[in-house]
């Protein structure tokens, strides 16, 4: 692998973790939207999962979002009787997701993102240095 | 001049091997967060293998043009799964951010050093060519 393929390898990465910041903003987003009517489920926090995919043509290995999945975990209730969505004693079931946790995820994905920012920036500035052999 | 065992093959060599590297580093960076990954590094080669690399191979004659040529002077480095892990995140994930980040920086420095290697030599022959003033 050559320091041109790099590019493609850390572009790769750039997009996987655009995804899960993607899904992050919308587990935000969706934080409280609940049931419409009683006996629905509100809001299911949605993960991302990474995966190798072999480029067959570039000869590398890139990343890629291998599948989104829902989290299994309980929703949380929350006493409201004049919500369209209560049950008969009056709670009402609100989505599991937790604000801080999506906060965090989004930081973790942040710093990844700027991690494969810099590798193409160095990928970039040693590709400049050796074309600037021919400079002199 | 000096064909691929002088001082400029000796630096491009070195440079590809770094372009090599930082490939493999690229990919830990991408792969931080990728499950039951392990980061990879290439080994670096030691004067043991370079002189068994270096003194010619006995190798079969081409006296047919079906015969298949050997590949060796093709040769990249290995790319080898990291032995000493320092953490393991519950997702099996073993890269460290900042470990690759080093890394990364270690193989610019060093091809910046070879670059002006590579330059200096040059403008030595140059000089040499012009002769003194």
């Amino acid at each position: 692998m050559d320091l041109g393929k790099s590019f493609f390898v850390s572009a790769s990465g750039l997009r996987a973790q655009a995804t899960r910041l993607r899904v992050i903003a919308e587990n935000i987003a969706n934080s409280s939207s609940t049931a419409q009517s009683p006996g629905g489920e509100p809001y299911r926090r949605r993960l991302v999962s990474f995966g190798n995919i072999l480029d067959r043509a570039l000869g590398v290995e890139k990343v890629q979002v291998t599948n989104v999945f829902t989290d299994p975990g309980d929703f949380g209730r929350r006493l409201d009787p004049g919500h369209p969505a209560a049950d008969q004693d009056g709670y009402v079931l609100t989505p599991n997701v937790n604000t801080l946790v999506e906060m965090s995820d989004m930081r973790e994905a942040q710093r990844s993102y700027e991690a494969n920012l810099k590798a193409i920036q160095a990928a970039r500035s040693m590709l400049r240095e050796t074309v600037q052999i021919l400079r002199s | 001049m000096e064909g691929q065992g002088g001082i400029l093959g000796i630096i491009s060599k070195r440079m590809q091997w770094l372009g090599q590297r930082h490939g493999v580093v690229a990919k830990n960076i991408a792969n931080s967060d990728t499950p039951n990954y392990i980061p990879k590094d290439l080994t670096e080669s030691s004067f043991r293998a370079a002189l068994r690399r270096e003194t010619p191979r006995a190798e079969p004659l081409r006296t047919h043009q079906a015969h298949l040529l050997s590949e060796g002077s093709a040769r990249t480095a290995k790319e080898t799964e990291q032995s000493d892990i320092y953490e393991v995140s519950p997702s099996g994930n073993a890269v460290i951010l900042e470990q690759e980040l080093v890394k990364m920086n270690e193989v610019q420095a060093q091809h910046s050093l070879m670059v002006n290697l590579y330059r200096k030599h040059i403008e030595m022959m140059k000089l040499a060519i012009r002769g003194p003033r």
